[in-house]
C-alpha cells in the first residue's frame, strides 16, 4: 500500500477489496513493446464505488482487464501488483484465475448482446452459472438443484428490476431491448455474489432515458446489496452521481485520485480541471464548456516528461523534462503534477 | 413561412417490414409520421430523440437519399420532388450532410486529398485539378487541419482528425445548408467540445444553416436556436432552445432533460421518469404514442392522439396535459 492510499481514512484498516499498486502493462505494437500503463495505483474498499475516468486510450479498460486476468494476447504485465481481498492476482495460473473470475470479480461491458448467448434463454444462461458454481446453491435446502437454480434466476432478474421476471426468464436475448439485456447481464454478474463488479461504459450504448433507469438501478443496488463497484466511464455526470471516489487517468497514468466531492469542487491536476470544464451542463443559462486543445498522444510516441504537458495550460520547463511524482496533497488526494512539488500548493 | 430556407410539410416515410415472398407486406414502420417544421436561414435547428424516433430518416429525406411516402419537402422554396437535372446538381452542392461515423464515410483506400477533391469534380465546383487542390487546402485550413494529412489514408488519422476531415469535405463544395447527424457521438469528450466549437465558428464564418441531429440534449442545447423533440416518428414538442430547456411542457422532454446525470456530486439528480423502453415503431401505441412510458398518463392518453398545438407563444407541444411534469423539471426558470 502506498503512503498516500493509507491515509484515505479509517477504512484503511480493513483489507481493501481491490488494491492495485504500480501496475505497468506493455503492449506489443509493430514488433516493439510500448508502455500502455505506467505504475497505476488504486484502491477500492468494500461497499465503495470508484469512478475511473479518462478519454479513450487513457488505459481505463486495460486496467480493468488486468484485474480479471483478461489482458489481450499482445499485452504483458511489466511490474506491479494487483491484490483482491489481499491476495495477489498477478502470476496466478489460468485455473486459479478462472476460479477468481467465477467468484470474486464480475465484469459488465458496454454491449450486452455480445455477452449473452443468442441461442439460450435468459433463464438457461443464469442457471448455467449455478451449474458451474454449485456452492452458490448451498442454501437450496433439499429442493432439487435445477428447480432451485431456476427460482434463483428469477430472483436475480427481480433484483435488477426486470418487470415480470417469470416471463422474461423464458425469453431469448434478441426478444429483449438493449436496456433489458443490460439488466440481464448485471443480474448474471450479481448472482455470483462477487466481491467486486467492474462496469465498463455500461450505459454508453443505451438511450438516455434507459441510461437513467440503469443508473438509478446501480444507485439502488449500492444500498441494497452493498455493491463494490469499479465504474469506468468517460461521463463526469455519471461519476458525480454514483462514485464515492474518483481516479483520473491520462495516457496510461493516474494523474489524480480523490474523493468525488473534493475533485469536483477543487480539481488539482490541470487535466482534471480541463476534463471537468469540457463537461457541458444544461441549466437556465447557456451551455458552457471549454475544449482541451490538442489530442491525447499516441502510446507509440509519448511526449517526454509529463504526458499531458503539450496540452497543459500551466506547463513550465520542468514538465517536458521529468515525469512528475505522485504527491499526497490532502488526506485521500494524490496528484501527479510538477505544480505541486515542494509543497508549492496554490489554491 | 415563406422565409424558411428548408421546410417540411406533413412529411411521412413508411417502410414495409416482414411480409411474405408473394408480396403482401405484413406491417409498415412509420419511421416519420407527419412532421412539419421550417428552418430559417442562419439558424441551427436541433432535432433530438432516442433511437427509432425518425430523426435520421428526416436527414435522409432532406438529402434525397430517401423519397417521402407523403408530404412535401422544400429547399429555397423549391419542391425537392420536382428538381430537374440542373437544379438537382445545384441542390447536391448546396445541401451537405456529415454523418455520425467519419470512418464509415471515408473510403479506406482513398487518400484524404482524393476524398476532398472528388466531390468538387463530381459536383462541377471546379474546372481543374489546381483549383480543386487549392479549394481542398482552404477547407482543411477552415477545420484546423494541417495540409500534411492530404497524403494520408483514413486509418492513419485520429478520430478527431477524421471528424474534422468529413466536415472539411462537406464545406469544400460551398454549401448553404448542412445536416449534422450525430456529429460528435464517435469522439471523446474533450474532442466533442473542440468539434462543436469548430462547427459553431464555421457557421458564423461561412453563413451556414444547420440541421443538428442528436440524441444528446447537452449538444443540442449548446448548438441550437430552435429545438424539436421527436418520439416514434412525430414531433412532440418544439420551441426555442431557451424556452424548451427552461419550460419544457411535454413529459417526454422533461424525462429526457432529467435523465442527464448532472456533473455535480452535491446535486442528486438521477431521475428515471420514462418507464420501460421505447416501443417498437412497428407497434406504435394507440392514442398518445408516449402514454406507455408516461407516468402521468390518463385514459384519454390511451384513446386519443393529442395534436401538436401552440401552447405558449412559439412553443408547440402534443400533450393532453401539458406542463403536468413541471415539478420534475430539474432546473427552474426563475432560480
Amino acid at each position: 500500500m502506498t503512503s498516500a492510499t493509507r491515509r484515505s481514512g479509517a477504512a484503511a484498516t480493513a483489507v481493501p477489496v481491490l488494491e492495485i499498486s504500480d501496475l505497468s502493462v506493455e503492449l506489443s505494437i509493430g514488433g516493439r513493446w510500448i508502455q500502455a500503463l505506467d505504475r497505476v495505483g488504486l484502491t477500492i474498499q468494500r461497499g465503495e464505488v470508484l469512478g475511473l475516468v479518462g478519454e479513450s486510450g487513457s488505459g481505463k479498460s486495460l486496467t480493468a482487464l488486468s484485474i480479471a486476468g483478461l489482458l489481450p494476447g499482445n499485452a504483458r504485465v511489466a511490474g506491479g501488483s494487483i491484490r483482491l481481498n489481499g491476495e495477489e492476482v498477478l502470476g496466478k495460473s489460468e485455473r486459479a484465475l478462472n476460479r477468481l473470475r467465477a467468484r470474486s470479480v464480475a465484469l459488465v461491458f458496454q454491449n450486452p448482446t455480445s455477452y449473452l448467448n443468442p441461442v439460450l434463454t435468459v433463464g438457461a444462461q443464469i442457471a448455467e452459472i449455478f451449474e458451474l458454481n454449485p456452492e452458490l446453491l448451498e442454501a437450496a435446502g433439499g429442493r432439487p438443484r435445477r428447480r432451485e437454480a431456476w427460482r434463483q434466476s428469477i430472483e436475480a432478474l427481480r433484483l435488477v428490476r426486470i418487470p415480470d421476471p417469470e416471463r422474461v426468464v423464458e425469453r431469448y436475448p434478441f426478444e429483449l431491448s438493449g436496456g433489458m439485456q443490460q439488466r440481464v447481464v448485471i443480474a448474471m454478474a450479481l448472482v455470483r455474489q462477487p466481491d467486486l463488479v467492474i462496469a465498463d461504459e455500461i450505459t454508453t450504448a443505451l438511450d438516455v432515458t434507459v441510461q437513467a433507469q440503469i443508473l438509478s438501478l446501480l444507485a439502488e443496488l449500492r444500498r441494497t446489496v452493498r455493491l463494490t463497484l469499479l465504474l469506468i466511464t468517460h461521463d463526469m455526470g455519471i461519476v458525480a452521481q454514483l462514485a464515492d471516489r474518483v481516479v483520473v487517468m491520462y495516457s496510461g497514468s493516474v494523474v489524480e485520485s480523490s474523493d468525488v466531492r473534493t475533485l469536483f469542487k477543487s480539481p488539482r491536476h490541470p487535466y482534471s480541471k480541463a476534463l471537468l470544464e469540457t463537461v457541458p451542463t444544461i441549466d437556465g443559462g447557456r451551455t458552457v464548456f471549454r475544449p482541451i486543445r490538442g489530442a491525447m498522444p499516441a502510446l507509440t510516441d509519448p511526449p517526454a516528461g509529463c504526458r499531458f504537458h503539450p496540452r497543459c495550460p500551466d506547463a513550465f520547463d520542468q514538465c517536458s523534462r521529468r515525469k512528475p511524482e505522485r504527491l499526497a496533497l490532502d488526506p485521500g488526494r494524490v496528484v501527479a503534477c510538477h505544480l505541486y512539488e515542494g509543497g508549492a500548493v496554490s489554491e | 413561412m415563406s422565409d424558411d430556407l428548408v421546410r417540411l410539410d406533413g412529411v411521412a416515410k413508411h417502410f414495409p417490414v416482414g411480409g411474405s415472398f408473394f408480396g403482401r407486406t405484413a406491417a409498415r414502420v412509420k419511421a416519420v409520421d407527419g412532421v412539419s417544421f421550417g428552418i430559417r436561414e442562419g439558424q441551427t435547428f436541433g432535432l433530438v430523440g432516442e433511437s427509432g424516433c425518425g430523426k435520421s430518416t428526416i436527414a435522409m429525406l432532406l438529402v434525397k437519399l430517401l423519397e417521402p411516402t407523403a408530404g412535401r419537402l422544400t429547399f429555397e422554396r423549391a419542391d425537392l420532388a420536382r428538381l430537374d437535372r440542373g437544379a438537382m446538381k445545384d441542390f447536391r452542392r448546396r445541401v451537405q450532410i456529415v454523418f455520425q461515423d467519419p470512418y464509415g464515410s471515408l473510403d479506406p483506400r482513398q487518400t484524404m486529398l482524393k476524398a476532398l477533391i472528388e466531390p468538387l469534380f463530381t459536383l462541377k465546383v471546379v474546372a481543374d485539378r489546381a483549383a480543386a487542390v487549392a479549394r481542398a487546402e482552404r477547407a482543411l485550413e477552415m477545420v484546423g487541419l494541417d495540409r500534411e494529412v492530404l497524403k494520408r489514408l483514413p486509418h492513419e488519422l485520429s478520430g478527431g482528425q477524421r471528424q474534422r476531415l468529413v466536415v472539411a469535405r462537406a464545406l469544400a463544395v460551398g454549401p448553404r445548408f448542412v445536416i449534422l447527424d450525430e456529429p460528435t457521438s464517435s469522439v471523446d469528450v474533450s474532442l466533442q467540445a473542440q468539434i462543436l466549437s469548430l462547427l459553431a465558428e464555421l457557421k458564423r464564418g461561412q453563413g451556414l444553416t444547420y440541421l443538428l441531429i442528436s440524441h444528446n440534449l447537452v449538444v443540442i442545447r449548446y448548438m441550437s436556436d430552435v429545438v424539436a423533440v421527436m418520439y416514434l416518428g412525430k414531433i412532440v414538442e418544439m420551441a426555442s432552445s431557451e424556452e424548451l430547456f427552461t419550460r419544457p411542457l411535454h413529459p417526454y422532454t422533461v424525462a429526457l432533460i432529467s435523465a442527464i446525470p448532472v456533473p455535480d456530486p452535491e446535486a442528486s439528480t438521477i431521475a428515471a421518469l420514462a418507464k420501460g423502453d421505447v416501443p417498437s415503431p412497428v407497434n406504435v401505441p394507440s392514442g398518445c404514442r408516449y402514454h406507455s412510458r408516461c407516468p402521468y398518463a390518463q385514459t384519454v392518453c390511451r384513446e386519443q392522439e393529442p395534436p401538436l398545438r401552440e401552447l405558449r407563444a412559439g412553443h408547440y407541444g402534443a400533450c393532453h396535459f401539458p406542463g403536468v411534469a413541471a415539478s420534475a423539471v430539474p432546473y427552474r426558470p426563475e432560480s
